[in-house]
């Protein structure tokens, strides 16, 4: 060796004896320790007990050939230290040599910790995420499942009210008829009055429903209009006093305004929360009143009914605004719908209900209404539609003969000439040949649209009188057949004693 | 003096390999997870119905694949365990990929598949079908180094097995 290659070598070897301290043992058959060089304290050894390390040794030969030349890098000695060990056999002693492989063992394990824990963090985000995933798709399809039912109860529950309109349309029109010529009858009075009753409450259990599902897609919104508070109260005594006539229940409605102008609100939502209240009160009262009182002060509508009924038990009172509760009045009829209709619309206008009732001694409802014109969307006054009739000859065109006939006859009584078809396309004949002074067609004749022959008889140069009717009371309906050209729109079923009334007073020459 | 026999711990990270280590050895548990760094060699002896056998247990740190260290540390090794988390399906195909490349170093040795973590069946994400069909060709056992059951049963299989060879 060259005396450069010399020199580099010892301090190579005195570099590497710095860095790595070395404890070299000498052992006799693995078991005694003849020699030490080195800090055994640097390697966890205390007291010149060897034993643990030997005892390592000894293991880590398991397995291998003691005769060779072995090392194993990287060895954990306890407490997280870490070690390389060189077995050196030897005669007639071996060689252990630990090195301090601390200085790369102490880097590697933070690490490798970190990156260990970041991987499964990662795992268990992927999990959490494929979790959240699965329960996200579960419950968008039980969702779309829960969307598919709703839709379908809503159409049924529309289609139900709307099919329910036309026959009532027949039984109150073919009531009012008969009334006149029964009125000599107790007996067929009181079946009369039965059917007119049970009509009305039919009417009333369509309309919740109707407002229900319109309620739910979100296409009932308020419109306020000035009406007048005494037609209101009118309306709703006309429609009940049937009822309350038939239980022999004393009816009493008032009405009192403070001021000369006339309330803002949605006088059809009022009507149906009115007529929920007060059918209830009759419904559920056997003997005594049922006292109607409404007060406008300019800013505040109160609505106050009062009846001497069977009342509610105060464990009933909290519950008695949900839908189908009919826990209050067991033994009673009643689809349980009135109350939470109520509640909603009065939530709906911003106002508040106030309960009072005893069992035995009767209940009191009292509701007041904010005049907020802010809230709801404001349309023109609703009036009766102006109509002039040029003749008393009328063509009534309705695919439900129950209903058609019924208004041929109830026309027929205050002096027109109706007449009765049922083929548009005749119609349309028969009018561009003699030209009534009235058309009232039905919206839903069928095989076409009421809307349709609207719009074609007034293409067709028809310039009298059109009404059109149909089960279906809603605003787009209304606007359609305005837009066909309709002069009015009444809603199905029609209120016979006031429509004949009307148009009495539309019969030329009256 | 009872003949000893080195069995090699293997499997994917943090599948639990120091912690059945330390219930078989120690009969201890803590559920603070440690990185293991190289290897860790202890011994057990395990008795055997017809004699005693001392299992020298190497805890080889944690990798899906066997790098230089490990194949340098099992050389020798009498038996293997392969360990697999049973939350991690990912875990399984790690241990299966770590045998096939064990068996380039080593001789046809004994293995035993412990399927850990069973106190955490109800997450598991290996199927029971699957551990079905892998019991088929290696001893499997489901185990928990939490509540230990499982571990002892594992060992003393392999450690018969280990003894059994030459």
């Amino acid at each position: 060796m060259s005396k450069a290659a010399s020199v580099v070598q010892g301090a190579l070897t005195r570099f590497l004896m710095e860095r790595s301290k070395p404890l070299i043992l000498t052992v006799f058959r693995q078991r005694q320790v003849v020699s030490v060089e080195g800090d055994p304290a640097l390697y966890g050894i205390r007291n010149g007990d060897f034993g643990a390390v030997l005892e390592l040794v000894r293991n880590l030969l398991v397995g291998g050939d003691a005769e060779c030349l072995t090392v194993w890098p990287l060895v954990d000695i306890g407490n997280r230290r870490h070690t390389s060990i060189l077995w050196v056999p030897d005669k007639p002693n071996d060689h252990i040599i630990f090195t301090d492989a601390e200085m790369c063992g102490e880097e590697l394990t933070e690490r490798q910790q970190a990156a260990n824990e970041l991987a499964l963090a990662n795992v268990e985000k992927s999990k959490t995420i494929r979790e959240l995933k699965a329960v996200r798709d579960e419950l968008q399809a039980k969702s779309a499942a829960l969307n598919e039912i709703h839709k379908f109860q809503r159409r049924l529950i529309d289609t139900l009210s709307h099919d329910l309109r036309t026959p009532l349309t027949s039984i109150s029109g073919y009531a009012a008829l008969l009334e006149p010529h029964l009125a000599e009858n107790p007996v067929t009075m009181r079946a009369l009055s039965a059917i007119q009753r049970n009509a009305t409450y039919l009417k009333n259990l369509a309309e919740n429903l109707l407002h229900l599902a319109a309620a739910d897609n979100g296409s009932a919104p308020l419109l306020a209009h000035p009406f007048a508070l005494e037609q209101l109260a009118e309306d709703v005594e006309s429609i009940i006093r049937p009822m309350a006539d038939g239980k022999r229940l004393r009816l009493n409605v008032d009405w009192h305004s403070t001021v000369q102008k006339m309330p803002v609100f949605d006088d059809l939502r009022l009507r149906q929360i009115l007529l929920n209240l007060v059918s209830n009160a009759v419904r559920y009262t056997r003997e005594g009143k049922v006292d109607v009182e409404l007060r406008y002060d300019g800013d505040r509508l109160t609505m106050r009914v009062t009846d001497t009924g069977i009342g509610i038990a105060s464990e009933y009172q909290e519950t008695i605004f949900e839908p189908l509760n009919r826990g209050a009045q067991q033994g009673c009829d009643g689809a349980g719908l009135g109350l939470s209709i109520v509640k909603q619309l009065v939530e709906q206008m911003g106002g508040t209900i106030a309960l009072q009732s005893a069992v035995g001694v009767g209940t009191r409802i009292q509701i007041v209404l904010p005049e907020r014109a802010a809230a709801v969307e404001p349309v023109a006054a609703r009036t009766e539609p102006s109509l002039r009739i040029q003749s008393e000859r009328v063509i009534i065109v309705d695919d439900d003969p129950d209903v058609a006939e019924m208004l041929v006859w109830s026309l027929h009584e205050i002096g027109y000439l109706p007449q009765l078809m049922h083929d548009p396309a005749a119609l349309l004949a028969r009018v561009a040949e003699q030209p009534p002074g009235l058309i009232i067609i039905d919206v839903d004749l069928g095989v076409r649209s009421g809307l349709a022959v609207t719009q074609e008889l007034r293409l067709s140069g028809y310039t009298g009188s059109i009404i059109v009717f149909s089960g279906a009371n809603n605003t787009n309906t209304r606007q359609a057949a305005k837009a066909a050209g309709a002069d009015a729109f009444l809603a199905k079923p029609l209120d016979m004693p006031k429509f004949l009334a009307w148009m009495k007073r539309l019969l030329p020459g009256a | 003096m009872s003949e000893a026999r080195k069995i090699c711990l293997l499997g994917d990270f943090a599948v639990g390999k120091s912690s059945l280590v330390a219930r078989f050895v120690r009969n201890t548990f803590s559920d603070k997870y440690l990185t293991t760094v190289g290897v860790k060699v202890d011994s057990k002896e395990v008795r055997l119905t017809d004699r005693a056998v001392k299992l020298v247990v190497w805890d080889l740190a944690g990798k899906a694949e066997l790098d230089s260290l490990n194949k340098t540390y099992i050389r020798g090794a009498h038996g293997l365990m392969l360990v697999v988390d049973g939350t991690r399906e990912a875990s399984l195909r790690a241990a299966l990929y770590l045998w096939m490349q064990s068996q380039k170093q080593l001789a046809q040795v004994p293995v035993v598949l412990m399927i850990n973590k069973l106190d955490l069946v109800d997450r598991w994400e290996v199927s029971a079908a699957d551990i079905e069909r892998l019991s088929e060709s290696v001893p499997t056992f489901r185990t928990s180094a939490l509540s230990g059951e499982g571990v002892e049963a594992a060992f003393a299989s392999l450690a018969q097995r280990v003894t059994e060879r030459p």
